[in-house]
């Protein structure tokens, strides 16, 4: 490849190469101002970027020719790719805003953390727009080692450090595990192209029992790092230390942009199973063990969040059992589950992020993130309260909220898929479906209960002594971003029509 | 101008989001302009759509703008979407013009109320759903409109909410409308399973082609749809709520208990009517509800003392009418009595409230008296309704829809027997009741001073009705009068015109003269009875017992106690340690059971943490490949 050929296929990445631009300018226009303007001004010019490099990612999916620009099959330009960048870099576009609001990285450089963030949006948009199994793992490492210095960032704290190092021994056993499976996955077939898995794996299924076993094996190795990335069980246990002992807007970031991009890594692994020509896997009932993944990551994550005293911490186990439900997307196959996933990954994105923004306002003024030291501020802050609790029951799946269209799309699907089973025959298929979607309802069911907590101890209880709460306009701004989609995604139909225009 | 509609609805939704978030902090002058500006606006805006609507009808006689779509959910799509054709423009203007005139009544009915901005941004609200009620293209829409209504007009009747008693009539008013609402949720149900779409127009389409008439699904959604209809218009048998609703403010008796909200059910059966002429049993039954329930009221609204409950049950005794009118067909002449009857409705209600707070809010009639001169124009005024409303021959509104229907009865030969028996029958109860109120509040002696003449925003309102209520009704006037079919070709574009082809009853003097006779003869009763020779009600006809069993509404209330209220507050007495909560208490045991454990592999210990991997991927594998 020519340098001219480089230029010209650089058109295909504009958004990337915005932000790799970005990464230079915050670091250098760090060193130029101040410390005590260091967060307002990075912050404001990484904002400034992201929101163009959303442009270009809005834009730039439309353009003839661009199917054309793909470094030679390293990156793709499908609708999970366009999708994805899209969803990456408005929950990039919000960490800035978290940033510009949290008082907990003040005193520290934020040319370094504005870098970071944008050097993991960087990854995670290579990964989900990779073609090419070398550019995925470069992505998904990108993606990881910024964020495992991001959760360490107050390394004065010994419980942000702990989680920093916790998360890169985790992340390092996760990747290695993964690295295994792929080398496996090379060394049969010989390809690196990630188009091509899928053709490979179904040869590899129908190769004899050895190799049936070995294509299980790669599949589940690959599922390991994945599942990492997006917190699924078993491979959850680092979620909520690492939420916990992060600063809380990189929790936020953490538990949409990362667990994001793992869903669209997962995605781009799997779609071709989505589509309808392709032949389902004998040996590996990818159908079933995702449901099974499912219903245990939700239930998991849900019976564990019921007595959290960390609000952070319940997060933590609350995008766990988020992580569940998603998956059921993954127990069906057809295009419309795409569609499923897609919508509720969105919703995800403001209804997690309205969340955060309320406790990031909290922590900053109660300068604790623990549910006893949230009682009775409802009254002070009842713009703030408000936007939580509509977040709040989004992501219990309560109407009139988007969370409950999210999570009836999903189990619409699931009942959907086992109406045609029975229709079809396969009677225990039907009935695991049906399951599948009694799981769901029934995890909502209980999720109530510990979001309630939240929202109770505020409203209810009172406060011991006087709490320096209030709420300022940049507060309620904030808020009223992430908590008015939350609920006029219900009532409106962008979302939809976005992932459907990505489709084109 | 057409693709303005969505304005119609959106400015008092408006008005009700100012009203909502800032109405305690605005000054009371800018509340008024606030609440009745919306509507104001709103009105205009709907005679000027009006207008361009009949200059230049638009392609179909129909204008459909659809905003956006809502909820786009596993194939269920409807759409926020507005139609705007003769029905609905009809409605959209009684609602917005009557609306509006009630909201000015308001400002200084209302003017020392401490609730000033909440009661209109209650009213606001209570437009705005109204008018998507009437404007939507699908039942979704249309089901969200009814529903808000009926939170309004919970609330609205509950706007004083420091008597318990008024509290009681709210929550009576919205649980027996619920009953009819649950129905029409079922009916909902039933149409989208079965026809897969809810646009209206759609609907009727898929209706026709694919059920033959007198089908069970038909009768069955014509059915439960009836359910709806007849709990929100107060039919028989959920008809016990309206009385009770006049604890609310008296404007709000006249919007939404007279004029609007009650007629929803007559207009939900008016939209669908090619559903309830697929099931023609149903439609029987409509007619024999409105016989009834016209027949029952009236004779309750006779014995009242409460003027509001004798304007209640003539509400509903009129809304009889129309269901009577659509039950025989006669969709055409059941919309011309609404509107009329919005009309005159609204003014009695209006003038009656101007009564009602010149004598320091008494209520009782046998209280009143001699009020014609001292407040004359609401005498005059409240006359006009009066005669509308009893049908006075010729020179009223009332009068020519009502021969519409009582017409259209007579020409179905036999089978107008019943209802054209009833019609008449009605007809002369209300001359009765409504002249016995005329003449107890404003002839005889004055028992109590008026505190001031009204002013100028309640007398406007009467006045503007006042003339709509006579000069509203020469829109379509019977062939031996004129024939003018100005109403009736407009809404001919949507509502079927009834077909005349039976033979009549019998000779067309003797309808005239029934039609006109008996009403005239119930007013020289009320004469006779009530100004000539004034006595108690009653005495001396040894009628005590009857009059007691119609003063409460045919014991409808005492029966409906003994039956459900009594029996459920027994169960749920009985039941007071849930049995059904047994079982999810043991699912929340169970819960926390299990937290203790789960929680114990979240230990903190990383060497654990990095085993989990090996072992869930171990444990993974062996399931997918022991299975």
């Amino acid at each position: 490849m020519t340098f001219s050929e480089i230029l010209v296929q650089l058109r295909g990445v504009y958004p990337e190469l915005v932000l790799s631009i970005l990464i230079c300018a915050v670091i250098g226009l760090d060193m130029l101002v101040p410390l005590r303007l260091s967060r307002v001004a990075c912050g404001l010019l990484s904002l400034a970027g992201t929101s163009l490099a959303l442009l270009f990612a809005f834009v730039e999916p439309g353009r003839p020719g661009m199917e054309a620009l793909t470094f030679g099959a390293a990156v793709t330009h499908d609708r999970i790719a366009a999708f994805f960048r899209i969803l990456l870099l408005l929950g990039a576009s919000a960490s800035f805003l978290f940033l510009l609001r949290s008082d907990e990285t003040v005193g520290y450089r934020q040319g370094e953390y504005c870098a970071l963030i944008l050097g993991a949006v960087l990854g995670a948009c290579f990964l989900v727009s990779s073609d090419n199994l070398v550019l995925f793992v470069v992505g998904l490492e990108t993606l990881s080692l910024c964020s495992y210095v991001l959760a360490g960032f107050l390394k004065h704290e010994r419980l942000s450090a702990e989680a920093s190092l916790k998360y890169v021994i985790y992340g390092g056993v996760a990747s290695g595990v993964m690295l295994f499976g792929l080398s496996y996955f090379y060394g049969l077939t010989g390809t690196l192209s990630i188009e091509a898995c899928a053709r490979a794996l179904l040869a590899l299924d129908a190769g004899g029992p050895s190799m049936r076993l070995a294509a299980a094996m790669i599949l589940l190795l690959i599922l390991a790092g994945v599942g990492f990335k997006i917190a699924m069980v078993p491979f959850h246990f680092w979620c909520p230390d690492i939420y916990q002992g992060a600063p809380t807007p990189v929790t936020a970031f953490l538990a949409v942009v990362s667990k994001g991009a793992g869903f669209g890594a997962l995605l781009r692994l799997l779609s071709p199973f989505f589509a309808a020509s392709t032949p389902a896997l004998t040996t590996f009932d990818v159908p079933v063990l995702f449901g099974c993944l499912a219903v245990v990551t939700m239930t998991f994550g849900n019976l564990v969040a019921i007595r959290q005293g960390d609000v952070k911490r319940l997060l933590a186990y609350s995008s766990i059992a988020h992580a569940g439900y998603l998956l059921l997307g993954f127990t069906v196959a057809a295009p419309v589950a795409l569609e499923a996933i897609l919508f509720y990954l969105f919703v995800y994105l403001f209804m997690t992020f309205g969340a955060f923004w309320v406790v990031v306002v909290l922590v900053n003024r109660l300068g604790s993130s623990s549910i006893d030291a949230f009682r009775g501020t409802a009254a002070k802050a009842p713009f703030l309260f408000a936007a939580l609790f509509v977040c709040l029951i989004s992501l219990t799946g309560i109407p009139p909220t988007a969370g409950f269209a999210g999570k009836f799309m999903l189990f619409k699907l699931v009942v959907g898929a086992g109406i045609d089973q029975m229709a079809a025959g396969a009677r225990p298929l039907a009935a695991f479906y049906f399951f599948l979607a009694l799981a769901g309802v029934l995890n909502s069911a209980i999720s109530l209960y510990y979001y309630m907590r939240i929202a109770r101890a505020m409203v209810f209880d009172k406060s011991e002594g006087e709490t320096p709460m209030g709420e300022d306009f940049f507060d309620r701004a904030g808020a009223a971003v992430f908590a008015l989609p939350t609920l006029a995604l219900l009532y409106f139909t962008p979302v939809l029509d976005l992932i459907r225009w990505t489709a084109r | 101008m057409l693709h303005l509609l969505w304005l119609i609805p959106s400015l008092p939704l408006a008005g009700f989001l100012v009203l909502a978030l800032a109405g305690r902090r605005l000054p009371r002058a800018l509340v008024s302009i606030v609440g009745v500006g919306s509507v104001g606006l709103s009105a205009l805006l709907s005679l000027l759509i009006a207008r361009e609507f009949v200059v230049r009808a638009p392609e179909g006689d129909a204008f459909v703008q659809t905003l956006w779509v809502w909820m786009n959910v596993g194939g269920f799509a409807p759409s926020i979407g507005f139609r705007l054709d003769a029905l609905s423009l009809l409605m959209t203007l009684v609602v917005t013009c009557v609306g509006f005139l009630i909201h000015l009544y308001s400002t200084e009915y209302m003017r020392d109320d401490e609730g000033f901005s909440r009661f209109f941004a209650y009213m606001n609200l209570f437009v705005a759903m109204m008018l998507a009620l009437v404007l939507a293209d699908n039942l979704v829409l249309l089901y969200l409109g009814w529903e808000g209504v009926g939170l309004c007009s919970y609330l609205l009747i509950g706007f004083w909410s420091r008597d318990p008693a008024n509290d009681a009539a709210a929550r009576k008013a919205f649980i027996v409308t619920r009953v009819g609402d649950a129905a029409m949720a079922i009916g909902l149900f039933i149409l989208f399973t079965q026809l897969g779409t809810l646009d209206i127009q759609d609907l009727m389409q898929r209706a026709v082609r694919e059920w033959p008439v007198g089908s069970g699904v038909a009768v069955a959604a014509a059915a439960l749809l009836l359910g709806g209809a007849v709990g929100k218009s107060a039919q028989l048998p959920l008809q016990t709520w309206l009385p009770d609703a006049m604890a609310g403010p008296t404007p709000v008796s006249a919007l939404i208990h007279a004029a609007t909200m009650v007629t929803a059910g007559v207009y939900l059966i008016a939209r669908t009517n090619v559903l309830f002429t697929l099931a023609p049993s149903v439609q029987a039954l409509v007619m024999v509800v409105g016989a009834l329930t016209l027949l029952l009221a009236g004779c309750s609204a006779l014995v009242q003392t409460d003027i509001k409950r004798v304007l209640a049950y003539s509400t509903i005794s009129q809304i009889g009418y129309m269901f009577l009118a659509l039950g025989i067909g006669a969709w055409q002449a059941a919309m011309f009595h609404f509107m009329t009857h919005a009309f005159f409705k609204a003014l009695l209600f209006l003038a009656a409230g101007a009564v009602i707070v010149s004598l320091h809010h008494e209520q009782d009639m046998f209280k009143m008296g001699g009020l014609r001169k001292q407040l004359p124009t609401t005498f005059w005024t409240f006359l006009i309704g009066a005669a509308a409303l009893s049908a006075l021959p010729l020179v009223t509104a009332g009068y020519y829809s009502k021969d519409a229907i009582l017409h259209h009865a007579w020409s179905l030969g036999r089978a107008g027997l019943v209802p054209w028996t009833a019609g008449v029958l009605g007809a002369f109860l209300t001359g009765l009741y409504t002249f016995r109120m005329v003449f107890l509040v404003f002839f005889g002696e004055a028992k109590t001073k008026a505190r001031h003449g009204p002013g100028f925003a309640i007398h406007l309102p009467l006045v503007l009705l006042g003339a709509l209520s006579i000069f509203g009704g020469f829109v379509e006037t019977p062939e031996s009068l004129g024939h003018v079919t100005v109403f009736g070709r407009f809404v001919g574009t949507i509502l079927p015109e009834a077909g005349t082809a039976h033979a009549a009853l019998g000779p067309e003097w003797l309808f005239h003269a029934a039609a006109v006779g008996l009403p005239l003869l119930g007013i020289a009763l009320a004469c006779w009875f009530y100004l000539l020779r004034p006595r108690t009600e009653t005495a001396g006809l040894g009628l005590d017992s009857l009059r007691r069993f119609w003063f409460s509404g045919w014991g409808f209330d005492w029966v409906y106690d003994l039956l459900f209220v009594k029996p459920f507050v027994t169960i749920a007495r009985l039941n007071r340690s849930d049995a059904v909560d047994w079982f999810y208490r043991v699912v929340a045991d169970l819960s926390v059971g299990l937290h203790l454990v789960l929680r114990l592999t979240q230990s903190g210990r990383l060497r654990r943490y990095a085993s989990g991997i090996a072992l869930g991927a171990a444990i993974i594998l062996a399931i997918v490949e022991l299975r």
